[in-house]
């Protein structure tokens, strides 16, 4: 279902393919959350009283291009969006935007900097606070970065058109809106300062399939129509691959597979991938798989296996994958994996 | 007991208003479903259509302000909406019991999982050891290890699956005839999911019981069951074997569900197909096909006239004009 095109000239920017530069690098990211105190470590004799939520995640965006990245819950997937836009501090590495490190930066540089970035939020109606109107929900960001100059009844309507509401939604206030339309609103928000990179934490997450084609049909049309560049963040890998063009999957924290979203679907390299991808239903009553690959679950952060951490559950493992962490490298198709016996590529 | 042709469970017109200050909201109208004994029955709908309502009243949980309208929930031949407390509380947890969609809550947190699971055998006989150690087995039946052990544990001491493996262990305690799965597995991840999966369909194979399977994932629904209902905006519009519905679908708002999922979906695609419009509102339904207003096949009488049942086979049956004689196929 095609909407109709609600441009102003202000929103308007050239809408590029995907291009050739770089617009956000990430390199050797790692995020680390305290687990403990120094006294409550000492006493219980526990050496390490940090968890790594994200560890050496490297990846490039380009602009105008999907980024997916896929994994289990815990997998850190939402700890690295929310790292890259400063949500969560990093414990080392960078986050280049633009040509610049706004992380490392003082406070008026990160906030220059989430102007170009935005964050859906996973859940859209706990994100919204059940005390604000529509129109005040959507042109907080203008207050928030203090541009109160604008318009803000004009500026929510405009808003409300580029996300196929109604204007009259001005006034309702998040109980009043189903599941679609609080996402929608939710997406109206993030639009606000018209940025560059909009990082989307489980934009379809608990709605119906019919309502999540229309999500993804408007994210995709404002990409075209907006020049914007996303960086997905789901479980539901249905989803990635009609609307990503890199994914990278998430396994404790490291990319175990990053890639062309075509080339890990038609050729899942990594044990994991392949797993995943076995594990989804397939929707075809002739079609039924009689074992499951994949047993078990993912381990504790705080007992992180030896050697490659896949290895407690990988049904390939062999003695090395015990002992030694497999190193990054690059397959000729442009995939990088970390897995010491690769299944194709 | 009752002759082992007729289904275990056999819901019939079964309507149910729900009261609200805008006057009853009729979140069930007609609707009649059967679970054949042995058999996996899946209740596919949105959000909204009425499958939990259903579960529920089932189980005789229904919400204060629910009221049932009209119809029979024939268990065994007997109509548990006739039933008083005392004889539903028998029934609950010993023939027919329930697995929630949300494995965090179902349990108490403050008890350990063992003292929850030999509390709830209080209708039988025999010493606490022997609970427990029924307990114990049944964990290991769910793929729980060191169930002794984890006994002494309690709920924020395992992970989401696990939680949903022993949520299943208590259902499965009582041996039912029936479990009701009230989309088991949609708080957890796809590999959990599929072996969960996997666990249900050995546990039927090895309890020989019914599961009516709730859910809104079309692929679970494929793996899964036996036969399919299809729920929309309170009323079935479409049922029949997982073959007929999957490959045969005959209702348009069933041929758009599969199509609309987007892992059914071949050729990869940015622009996905959508249902357009919006779920009836259920305070005052449509007079005619309740899909009409959505509907891309919409002609003549639908807006006007309800469509009765057509029996395509004998086993597929679908609610729609264009089946009774319509040419406008």
């Amino acid at each position: 279902m095609a909407e109709a095109s609600l441009l102003t000239p202000h929103a308007a920017r050239a809408a590029p393919a995907v291009g050739d530069g770089v617009l956000l690098s990430v390199s050797d990211l790692r995020v680390r959350y305290r687990v403990m105190g120094p006294i409550k470590a000492r006493l219980l004799g526990i050496q390490n009283r940090f968890v790594d939520a994200v560890i050496d995640v490297s990846f490039d965006v380009r602009p105008g291009m999907t980024f997916a990245l896929v994994g289990e819950s815990g997998s850190g997937k939402s700890s690295l969006g929310r790292a890259i836009i400063g949500l969560t501090p990093i414990h080392s590495g960078s986050v280049v935007f633009d040509g610049t490190e706004p992380l490392k930066g003082g406070a008026g540089e990160l906030q220059a900097y989430r102007r170009n970035l935005a964050m859906m939020f996973q859940d859209p109606v706990a994100s919204l606070s059940p005390r604000l109107s529509v129109q005040t929900l959507i042109t907080e960001p203008f207050l928030i970065h203090n541009l109160p100059e604008r318009d803000l009844a004009t500026e929510a309507k405009r808003l409300l058109g580029l996300v196929g509401l109604p204007p009259d939604f001005v006034s309702r206030y998040p109980h009043q809106l189903s599941g679609g339309q609080a996402r929608r609103v939710g997406v109206a928000r993030a639009l606000a300062l018209s940025p560059k990179l909009i990082i989307a934490d489980e934009p379809t997450a608990g709605l119906d399939v019919s309502v999540q084609g229309e999500i993804l049909n408007l994210l995709a049309r404002l990409q075209r129509e907006l020049g914007l560049t996303y960086i997905i963040i789901t479980h539901n890998l249905a989803v990635v691959r009609h609307v990503s063009d890199e994914m990278a999957i998430m396994y404790m924290g490291r990319f175990v597979e990053r890639g062309p979203t075509a080339e890990v679907f038609r050729a899942p390299s990594h044990p994991y991938t392949h797993g995943l991808l076995a594990a989804q239903p397939n929707p075809d009553p002739d079609k039924r798989r009689d074992n499951v690959e994949l047993q078990g679950e993912v381990p504790s952060l705080t007992r992180r296996p030896s050697g490659c951490e896949f290895h407690t559950r990988c049904p390939h493992v062999q003695d090395r994958c015990r002992h030694e962490r497999p190193l990054a490298r690059l397959l000729a198709d442009g995939r990088e994996i970390r897995c010491h016996f690769p299944l194709a590529g | 007991m009752a002759d082992a042709a007729a289904p275990l469970l056999r819901i019939e017109n079964l309507s149910i208003d729900f009261q609200s200050s805008r006057g009853p909201v009729h979140a069930l109208r007609n609707v009649s479903v059967d679970v054949p004994r042995g058999s996996i029955v899946g209740l596919v709908g949105e959000s909204g259509s009425g499958k939990s309502t259903l579960a529920l009243a089932t189980m005789g949980l229904m919400q204060n302000n629910a009221v049932v309208k009209g119809g029979r929930i024939l268990f065994d031949d007997r109509d548990l909406l006739t039933l008083n407390a005392a004889e539903l509380r028998s029934l609950r947890g010993r023939r027919i019991s329930m697995v929630f969609q949300d494995p965090m809550t179902a349990l108490n947190p403050v008890l350990s999982i063992g003292r929850q699971m030999i509390d709830i055998q209080y209708r039988d006989r025999g010493n606490t050891v022997d609970k427990r150690r029924k307990a114990a087995d049944l964990l290991r039946r769910v793929g729980i290890p060191d169930p002794e052990q984890r006994l002494g544990q309690f709920p924020n001491e395992f992970s989401g699956g696990m939680r949903q493996r022993i949520a299943i262990a208590m259902g499965l305690m009582g041996n039912p005839e029936l479990l009701i799965a009230d989309e088991p597995t949609t708080a957890l991840d796809v590999t959990m999911e599929a072996q969960i999966v996997h666990l249900l369909r050995l546990l039927r194979r090895d309890f020989k019981g019914s599961i009516l399977f709730i859910s809104h994932n079309l692929g679970l629904i494929a793996e899964l069951c036996d036969y399919v209902v299809i729920l929309y905006a309170g009323e079935v519009v479409e049922h029949g074997t997982v073959q007929d519905i999957f490959h045969r679908p005959r209702h348009p708002y069933t041929e758009a569900l599969l199509v609309c999922d987007p892992a059914r979906i071949e050729q990869v695609s940015r622009e996905l197909p959508t249902i357009s419009g919006d779920v009836p509102n259920l305070l005052n339904p449509p007079s005619g096909c309740v899909f009409a207003p959505r509907c891309p096949r919409v002609f003549e009488p639908c807006r006007d006239r309800q469509p009765g049942d057509t029996a395509l086979s004998a086993t597929q049956t679908a609610r729609c004009h264009l089946l009774n004689g319509g040419a406008h196929g």
